[in-house]
């Protein structure tokens, strides 16, 4: 996947990524304070050529499978408030983590951080700042937007089903004797068994672990 | 458009008029943090002023920060007997009202609810002697706990530099790249850089200015003009001198291929708000794959 980036001396990265930027980001920096990578500067928030607004910003960079990029608005602009999704310590939360680690590692790319999650997170604020109503809805807090988050990946509804579908996920192997985790009471060989496979095409064990993991502590990284 | 009348139009874009809202609502917070100290310590006569980039004129709109100083007389007990205890009874008194966050010397506020930031510092310190001259501030978490600064030194040496224009077009470029050196260094780095192009265009006090840094093996010594043999800047300097460097290296490679419109962007337009709400709304329909927020905590 994304682990011959964690070999990479982080100095090294630091000038890969920052060379990336050059084209459309010019104005961030990138630096490393240890084995952190830092992006820094002020993120414009494009509409094609055009610069719509700019927040000051701080990405904390990460190419693991268990972490996605941790970011914040270090201006001062976004209030600290759960309706504004900035954590009481300042991180901002863009997305469920998952929704990004669940992506191949070819797509976890700087660029796209900024053109889609980072870019969407600051044209959401832009417009509640000017008390607009934004095209797409934000997710519930806490446990209930994981399982919001989680059942749009899954394609499943209700709490019970996409928990049980994750922890089998999690698991190396399927096996058929499984009581199915729609609720039929069958045996999931006897039911949702292809569809479980073609998740399984999707989501690692390793992204499955990680949710259940969330699920049961939503404040870890 | 000529590079001078660019640059000059950039830097128009970030004066904050008299009448805009960030000034209104700084003022407003100036006038109830006056309010707060002086009624908190009734039986002290503190000097609240402007300082920083407000009263040095270097103030830009993307990073309007502004710096209100509370100095008591060298006699007056009233806040406390030491620098760290007037830090921290300063502080105390501003909590009452506003979320403190201590930085080294100053006491940034926010808003109590939200943490807003309000663009506020507070700077608490103690004069040194009767003529309200020179001044002790406190140095939190620092090496050596107090330090002796002049706010009318800074402000006379920054505002009479003569280059005020390109510091604030270099503050920006700084503020837009993240760069981690305090703007107070930047300035003293920047005057003395064009100490001998005062009278140079924009375009070449600032590529000057870039090309120094650029070619500059190691960091350049600065001092300070109110403390020059007390305040050891060297160090702030030196670690983010590569970045500084690096950076300016990358601004000259991009102006030479690009243009002056690559390292500022476009001059903006006066777009109406409602305008400008109608290209957010635009640009907003038309994201295909949207990512919703989301946050921990319930």
């Amino acid at each position: 996947m994304r682990g011959h980036f964690l070999k990479i001396p982080p100095g090294t990265r630091a000038r890969e990524l920052q060379s990336d930027l050059e084209m459309k980001f010019p104005d961030l920096t990138v630096s490393y304070t240890g084995s952190k990578i830092f992006i820094r500067g002020t993120f414009p928030v494009l509409d094609e050529a055009m610069v719509l607004d700019r927040y000051q910003i701080e990405i904390e960079w990460s190419d693991t499978d268990s972490e996605a990029p941790l970011l914040y608005e270090t201006g001062g602009r976004v209030p600290w408030v759960p309706d504004r999704h900035v954590n009481s310590d300042g991180r901002a939360c863009a997305f469920v983590p998952e929704e990004w680690l669940i992506r191949p590692g070819e797509e976890r790319t700087l660029i796209r951080y900024l053109d889609g999650p980072v870019r969407n997170f600051f044209l959401w604020q832009s417009l509640v700042e000017r008390g607009e109503s934004v095209p797409w809805q934000d997710r519930s807090h806490g446990v209930a937007g994981l399982i919001e988050s989680y059942g749009d990946m899954l394609g499943l509804e209700g709490e019970s089903a996409i928990s049980c579908c994750l922890e089998y996920l999690s698991k190396e192997q399927i096996k058929g004797h499984w009581t199915c985790y729609c609720g039929s009471a069958k045996r999931i060989r006897n039911c949702h068994l292809e569809e479980l496979r073609a998740l399984r095409l999707r989501i690692s064990e390793h992204i499955a672990r990680l949710a259940l993991k969330r699920l049961a502590n939503p404040i870890m990284r | 458009m000529e590079s001078q009348q660019y640059l000059e139009s950039i830097l128009k874009a970030q004066d904050l008029d008299d009448n805009s809202q960030e000034l209104n609502d700084l003022q407003t917070n100036r006038k109830d943090v006056e309010r707060l100290l002086r009624e908190g310590f009734p039986n002290s006569s503190p000097t609240i002023r402007y300082g920083g980039s407000r009263a040095k004129t270097t103030l830009i709109r993307e990073s309007y920060d502004l710096d209100i100083i509370c100095y008591f007389p060298c006699d007056d007990t009233g806040a406390g007997t030491t620098l760290k205890e007037i830090f921290e009874n300063t502080s105390k008194k501003l909590a009452e009202n506003y979320y403190v966050d201590p930085k080294t010397s100053a006491l940034r506020l926010k808003d109590k609810k939200n943490k807003l930031d309000f663009h506020i510092d507070v700077v608490p310190g103690r004069y040194v002697d009767a003529s309200k001259s020179d001044c002790f501030i406190y140095q939190n978490g620092a090496d050596k706990d107090r330090l002796k600064t002049n706010l009318d030194v800074h402000i006379d040496h920054v505002k009479n530099s003569g280059v005020v224009p390109a510091i604030r077009l270099l503050k920006l470029w700084k503020t837009r790249r993240g760069l981690q050196l305090k703007h107070f260094v930047f300035e003293l780095l920047i005057i003395k850089l064009l100490k001998d192009k005062k009278n140079s265009s924009l375009e070449t006090q600032l590529k000057h200015v870039w090309t120094s840094l650029k070619e500059a093996q190691e960091s350049i010594s600065i001092e300070d003009p109110a403390n020059p043999s007390g305040n050891d800047l060297s160090e702030l300097l030196q670690s983010a001198w590569v970045e500084l460097s690096d950076r300016s290296k990358a601004t000259l490679s991009l102006l030479e291929q690009s243009g002056w419109e690559a390292i500022f962007g476009p001059v903006e337009s006066e777009k109406s708000n409602g305008g400008k709400t109608q290209q957010f709304v635009r640009a907003a329909a038309t994201v295909s794959s949207p990512t919703r927020p989301w946050l921990p905590k319930k």
